[in-house]
Formats: structure tokens, sequence, C-alpha cells
């Protein structure tokens, strides 16, 4: 039987000529994830992955090439001919920062594994407590990520990215009506603690016991970090390098302009501790950094990868990401955050007499990032009246416009900032205070 | 067959020998290489075009109740993987007894691709120069045409399957899609309006898109200035593209049958006999349509593809099993086990989902409405079993009962136990849609599906917007 192997030649035997201008790149993406849902076969899973790619710049038009097991010498001659119908480009493959040619050593240890299992034993049987028919999921995963990376100025760098995922939920049917909780914890150095979301879910689940009406009309809103996510794509989307250079996006020219609430700073940071992304470099070898894209509401940056800061000639700064390994390099946030708020939790509930947190929000996405307006049926949707939750909400479609949620709607960003995994309909990890908005616009069946 | 790789009996016959393992409830094996293209064009150029190739595989071993899975890239040190996947499954607690499985009978096949046009015998160069045509043929359609995005990709695979219950399957499998994504911008704002195309079988689909994209980018020109939808309750008007969406996050979903096993709550819900809609209402998944995306003649387990009357009469008749959940709701399997890529386990997900045909000729599905939403096209959507939302690429008002104007941000929601019940007409114009998206569950997206559905009258349908 035939052989593919993964590992088919060294890194640095790949020979490049003289007055060549490119990288190449290995990927090595490893998971063990250990997983549990009632009524289901327990899965302990762990994936590798490979990946290598190779850029070169030939009569200035980029060309690139990827594979799992293709040898490095063919991958550079595959890229060599993917240049000649290849974007022209002026992207410039720069000195790279000494101290990272050692190989970092993997932060896996087999014996976390009857750890990860009696973690996600422990989480099951809190949950189980919640109801007869509570239905739990729980599952607990170690992610790492090793990068190689060599270019054709004799740069090289090596470096890894790590961090553990615990997540939870879980719902009870009763009748027609869901009643769904979930959360998430991350953590870059041991498996996160869990007592706090065991007690975020138990109270949330409480929360959720009464049912209430509302009726239709505008509401002050609380968006919990999950939604507030959603309402920062459309942010994204306008800062980033395609729609700058397509010229989709409104804002291509607004550096130094208000285009957000002055109660609003977001940042891309890749240093902030425990960081899905934190490392000293993006995926393709640009060190990274932590960079203001809205600072108190006005515009300061843009998101973009090497081609595309190279295409808008801008100076790259470490926004070139892979999505998947075998997505091509996007113009991506390493993490994006928002600078917290002084106000807890507890106090935004204070804020007025009545109110509604907004915790899921199902198909809540931009139907046209570019123009932001977002709706959603409300999944996990409570009622606060006088500082107090006093039941879920039921049967609500939340309206907004992001820009303007954003904007002259913002009232507070709260303080209690928390960890929401990339996932599959978002290209970065977050770590994302509450919002209070105003003015939102509450459609609800009768 | 598209590709010869020259590979000979030895992957079957190494893999037959590799599952036999003692004390291993259930042993799989599975091996892929995957040849994928993918083009990115924006407006008269190529942005990104990629050639690559996959090579790789996982072993899935049950052990006492719990499962063992390893992926991994290449085809080396297989044995190792089979051990590894093994430990994994006895390293977890073990749990409550799983009930005994039922095997299939075992199959010896092989399947070869049938195509009427191959993807992979049009070069990159024709590919492209057809995407960069309609980028030209959107930007002459209007001068508020901005940008013209397409994204076209063609996916081969050939996998062999073996399992330790005598089944041994080597498939070949072709995925097509893409779309055209048409954005105009003028002081208003921004609008865009997409064409999408997708196929199992047949390249030609992409090249007859013309008259589609100039219609998108008049579209998309067309909403700069419409008004947003104002929030509330209507009777809705769907075409057939977004009634195949509705079927799909509206019901589909639901009647997956491992969101359903251990929730005592749900199954009380979903017994087989509920009624769920009107008499004419039927709903079916099946794998069996050539040349659509969601044709799967086996499934990742094995399984040959059943088709599987979900509602009949309006009544549910059924739910899509893999060989667990069959075996935990004592039901049969349904070929409904599906994994995106070597690097996932098999879970059950759609394949075509169908509303079969009404009896309604289109324009009386409008008669009556004093005011309500006339949806077309779908930009997505999303459930969590009782809730959904999609997202409707166009959207017009309906007064009494004639289509008059455009409206922006068409978002319809509901509830699927009652919304279904609220269906009033389903039309005739039944449309084997394509698209070039897909379905994503368990972190395993894009998964190619399909939708073929007549339009729908819907009443009470919540649809979001700002007020007025």
């Amino acid at each position: 039987m035939m052989e593919f192997k993964v590992k088919s030649g060294e890194l640095e035997d790949l020979q490049w000529r003289k007055g060549d201008l490119g990288d190449a790149i290995e990927y090595t993406r490893q998971v063990w994830t250990m997983t549990r849902q009632g009524g289901q076969t327990p899965l302990m899973r762990h994936g590798s992955e490979h990946m290598r790619a190779v850029r070169v710049v030939e009569h200035g038009r980029l060309g690139f090439a990827t594979s799992r097991t293709e040898g490095w010498d063919n991958l550079l001659k595959d890229a060599r001919i993917s240049s000649q119908n290849g974007l022209k480009t002026a992207m410039q493959f720069g000195q790279i920062p000494s101290g990272y040619t050692e190989i970092p050593q993997s932060q896996w240890d087999e014996q976390k594994i009857p750890r990860m299992g009696a973690v996600v034993e422990e989480i099951y049987t809190f949950l189980e407590k919640f109801s007869s028919e509570f239905r739990p999921t729980v599952s607990v995963s170690f992610h790492e990520a090793l990068t190689e990376c060599r270019n054709t100025t004799g740069g090289r760098a090596n470096w890894l990215r790590g961090y553990w995922e615990v997540s939870a939920g879980g719902r009870e049917v009763d009748g027609i009506d869901f009643h769904s909780v979930s959360g998430i914890r991350i953590s870059q150095e041991q498996i996160p603690s869990t007592s706090s979301l065991a007690e975020e879910l138990r109270e949330r689940f409480e929360w959720g016991k009464k049912l209430r009406t509302i009726e239709n009309g505008r509401y002050p809103v609380i968006f919990l970090p999950p939604v507030a996510m959603a309402l920062l794509e459309p942010v994204l989307a306008r800062l980033s390098g395609p729609a700058l250079i397509a010229g989709n996006s409104p804002w291509e020219n607004q550096q130094g302009t208000q285009v957000l609430s002055a109660l609003l700073s977001l940042v891309s940071d890749a240093q902030l501790q425990n960081g899905p992304r934190t490392a000293p470099f993006d995926d393709e070898g640009t060190p990274t950094q932590t960079c203001s894209l809205i600072s108190q509401g006005i515009l300061q940056d843009f998101i973009l990868d090497r081609d595309s800061a190279s295409r808008l000639q801008h100076t790259p700064k470490g926004f070139g990401y892979r999505n998947t390994l075998q997505s091509p390099i996007q113009s991506l946030p390493s993490t994006v955050v928002i600078t917290p708020g002084s106000a807890k939790f507890d106090e935004l509930l204070r804020r007025y007499p009545r109110l509604l947190v907004l915790n899921g929000w199902i198909g809540g996405r931009a139907t046209n990032p570019m123009r932001g307006d977002i709706a959603g049926n409300a999944s996990d949707l409570y009622l606060v009246e006088a500082g107090e939750v006093v039941g879920r909400v039921k049967h609500a479609v939340i309206s907004v416009n992001a820009f303007d949620a954003l904007g002259e709607q913002l009232r507070e960003v709260g303080a209690d900032a928390q960890w929401i995994a990339q996932g599959m309909m978002q290209g970065a990890p977050g770590y994302i205070p509450p919002l209070l908005i105003d003015g939102v616009d509450v459609a609800v069946k009768e | 067959m598209p590709i010869e790789y020259g590979l000979d009996d030895g992957v079957m016959s190494t893999l037959k020998t590799l599952v036999r393992r003692p004390n291993v409830d259930d042993l799989e094996i599975r091996l892929e290489i995957n040849e994928t293209t993918e083009i990115n064009t924006l407006n008269d150029s190529v942005r990104h075009q990629t050639h690559t190739f996959d090579v790789g595989g996982n072993v899935r071993a049950l052990v006492k109740g719990v499962y063992g899975f390893v992926h991994f890239d290449g085809w080396e040190h297989l044995e190792r993987h089979v051990d590894e996947a093994i430990l994994l499954a006895t390293w977890s607690k073990e749990c409550a007894p799983m009930p005994r499985m039922s095997h299939p009978a075992p199959i010896q096949m092989t399947q070869r691709l049938q195509l009427k046009e191959n993807p992979l015998s049009v070069s990159s160069e024709d590919k492209s120069r057809i995407l960069l045509e309609y980028s030209d043929v959107g930007h002459r359609a209007h001068p508020a045409i901005k940008s013209v995005t397409c994204r076209y990709f063609d996916r081969y695979r050939h996998l062999w399957f073996v399992n330790n219950h005598d089944t041994a399957i080597e498939q070949e499998k072709l995925d097509m899609g893409g779309n055209i994504v048409v954005v105009a911008r003028d002081r208003q704002g921004v609008a865009q309006r997409g064409v999408s195309f997708g196929s199992s079988n047949d390249f030609g689909v992409v090249r007859e898109l013309t008259d589609d994209v100039h219609d998108a980018a008049q579209t998309a020109a067309s909403l700069l200035d419409a008004p947003e939808i104002v929030g509330g309750d209507y009777p809705v008007v769907v075409d057939p593209q977004l009634a195949g969406v509705f079927a799909h996050e509206a019901f589909g979903h639901l009647g997956e049958a491992d969101g359903q096993v251990g929730d005592p709550g749900l199954l009380r819900q979903m017994y087989l006999g509920r009624k769920f809609g009107p008499a004419n209402l039927h709903i079916y998944d099946t794998g069996s349509d050539i040349g659509s995306r969601g044709y799967l003649p086996v499934d990742d387990e094995g399984v040959p593809a059943q088709d599987v009357d979900l509602i009949r009469d309006g009544v549910l008749v059924g739910r899509l099993h893999s060989r667990e959940t069959a075996a935990r709701l004592q039901e049969s399997p349904t070929g409904n086990a599906r994994a995106l890529h070597y690097r996932f386990p098999p879970i059950v997900r759609m394949r075509n989902t169908v509303i079969a045909p009404g009896d309604t000729p289109f324009d009386d599905l409008f008669q009556g409405i004093t005011k309500g939403i006339y949806a077309k096209g779908s930009l997505g959507g999303q459930t969590n079993g009782e809730l959904f939302t999609f997202l409707a690429a166009e959207a017009y008002l309906i007064e009494d009962g004639h289509v008059t104007r455009p409206l922006r941000n068409a978002v319809l929601t509901g509830n699927v136990f009652t919304t279904l019940s609220n269906i009033t007409a389903v039309g005739r114009d039944f449309t084997r849609y394509e698209s070039g998206g897909g379905c994503g569950k368990g972190g395993q997206m894009p998964l190619p599906v399909s939708h073929h559905a007549p339009s729908l009258r819907i009443e009470h349908c919540l649809v979001g917007g700002r007020q007025q």
C-alpha cells in the first residue's frame, strides 16, 4: 500500500534561488478533546494536522502553494507556477526578530487526560442536578499550534500557541419551550477553574425558570459578551483589508474620525494573557502587537494582513491569520478586546427601572456587514425590573444596526469581560465585557 | 474517473487486517485523498487561486460505551493510530452501557463518479476566465456596482472505508459550488445581492449564470434606497430557495435524532404521529438525488442512504439517524451519519431536504394579503431546535395582494413547533435549487447539502426590523 508521509523533507532543506522573495511556513496543530453529552456516547478525540505553505513573489506577482504532505521543493515549484497568474503585489518579507530559533516544547502531557475526564464528570454531574430532565453537554479541550517560519532574508522563527477550553451547558425541554444555558472558560496555562462557570450556568438556569411577557417596543438591553461579539462583526468587516481594497467599506477614509461612541475602545491584542492567539507572531510570521483599532470611538487603524497592507501602503502589524489550517491567510485581529468600563454587572442591572439582558441570539448576524443591520430571534433573553432579574422572555426578535448600537445608542461598557471562542461564524476570539445599549427594537409575537 | 492515483487493492487489504482487533465493539478506519481547487476573484483580477491535496484519515473505536477518535494527515503509522484510538476509548471513564447497535448488512462496494462535465478537466485559467466574465457582467449592469466578488471551489474525494463488521467501501465523491456577490454603494449606503451555484456532477452549472448575475446587480442597486422592514407579525410568502432553507432550519435540524436522544422532554414532543403541519405538507430527506450537493448513496458509517419521510400528510413520521442514535431510539439507521472531512467523526446531518410540491398556483399565494412580506433568496439561517431565524436576500412589501416595493434587512423568525402549522399554502412551483454554501453543526462547516422546494405561504411570521 502506498504511503503518504507528512514530514517529507525538512524546512531547512528548502533551496531558494538567489534574489528570491518569499517565505515558507509549516504549521502543526494538535487538539485533544473530551466530550460528554446527555444520551450520547462519550467521545475522546485527538487530531493532528500539518500544513505547509510557500509564498513567492516573482515579477511582482504573488504565487503560493499549500499542501499537507507535499515536499518543500515541489511546493516552491508550484508557488512559482502560481505566481504567473498571481495578483500584483508589493509585499515584502522583512527581517524576523531574533530569539525564536529554538523549536518550543509542546505543553501537552498525556497525564492531563485523567484530569480532563475528572473535570468533565464534575461539571456534568453538577449540571445533571439542575432538573431531572436537564440534558447536559460538557467538553474540555487543549489546542496547540506550532508554527515554523523561514523567509528569503534568512529570517527564521518558531513559536507555539496553546490554550485550554472548557465549554458547558445544556437544556431542559418543557412542552415546546427549550430552556438552554451555555458558557465557556479559556486559559493558556492549565485547565480553567470551572467553579465560576458552574455557578454562572446555575444562576442563568434559575433566572429562566419563570417566563415573562413584554410588549413590542424599544428597550435598554444589556448585550452579554457572546451577543456583544456579534455586534462587532460588522465593525471588523469595515476595518478589514478585503473590504477596503474592494472599495466597499464606508470607513476607507475615516482614520482619525469619530465613527462610534466615545465610550467604545477596540483593541486587537496579541499579548493578552490567556488569549488563544497570544503569540509573538501572527500566522504569516509578522511580529504581533497590541494595536488600537478604535479609541474612544475614533478610528485608529485597520486590520490588514501582509498582502492587504502592501496594497494599501500600510505597515503590516500582525493581522494575518488562518481560520483553519486549510484556509488562506486572511485579514483578522488576534484577540478582539473591548476596553472594559467600571460598572459591575449588578450595577448595570440597576441603570434603568426596566431593561432586558440578552445572551443568545439565533441568526443574530448582519445580512449585510457593511450596512450592519442585525436581527435575530432571542434565545436567551431576560427581563430585569428594579435591578432584579424577574424572568425569561420568549418569542422576541431583537433588531439593531450595529453601528448605531455601538454609536449613539451605547450607554455604558461593563467591567466583567469574558472570553469568547473563535467559532464557525466568527473569525477571531474575543475578550468582551457586557454592553448597555438603549433604544433597542424588540418585536414580540403575540 | 478524474484521477488515477495508481493505488492497488493493497489499501483495502491493509485496512481489513488493521480492523481485526479483539475486545473492540466497533472499529472503523477511513482514508481519504482530497484534491481541491479554489478561486477567488475581485472585480477584474484573480485574488486567490489554490490547488491542494489533502491526504489523511481517521480511526474510530468504540470500547465499552466510549468512543475514541483519532485523525491524522498522511498515510503513515496506521497501526499506531488504531492503537491510539482504542487507548483513548479506554482512557475515559466507562459510562452507561450503550444499547447494542445494529450492524447493517455488510457492503463491499466500489463507487465511481459519473459526471456530466468534469470540473477537474476544466483548466484553472478557464474557470478564472468565466468568473471574471461574470464580474464584468455585474459591473456593466448598473453604475452603482462597486465590487463583484466571485468564489469558486471544487473538491474531488477518494475514500476508503473499512469496519470490523465486514463493510469495505471505496468511493469517489465530487462537490463543487460557489457564489458571485455584487455590492452596490452610493451615498445612501451599501447593498449586496448574490448568485449561488452548486452541483455534485456537472461543471456546466457554472456556465449558465449570466442572466442571474445581471439580475443580482440590478437588484443590489434597487436595494440601496429601500427602507428597512418594520418589525412585526406578518403573513409571508417565501420563494422556493428560502422555503428550502426554511425546511432545513425550521424542521430538518429538529429531525436529527442526535438532538433528541437523552432528552425526555423533547422526545415527548417529537413522537411519531404528531400533527405538525397542514395535510398537504410533505417534507423528506434524501441522499439519492444524483447531481445535487446532498447526493450521498452511502453515509460515512457505511450505511446505504434511505429516503426518509420526516413529515407526510402534515404528520411527523420519521427522523434522521446515525447507527448510534438509531440504536438508542430503537429505530433503523437512515444513512445520515456524515463527516465533513477526515478530521471529523460522523454526526447526524441532512442531505437533500425537500418539500414536495403542492397545488397552489404562484399568483394565488398572495391572494387576500392586505399587508405582508414576499421574501426571496437566502443569506443563511440558524436554529437551536426550538427557534429558527433565516435571512432573506430580498424582501418586498405585499399590499392588497400585490408585490409593491423593496425592503431591506428581512429576517424571518419563529418557533419550529408552531410555524409549520401556520403554512397555509404550498406552491406548485417546485424548484431544485443548489447553492454553494453549506450547513454548519458541531464545528463541521460547510457540509454540502441541498434544499428543493416550492414557494410557501406562512401566516403570523415574526419578522425582525426596527420600529417605525
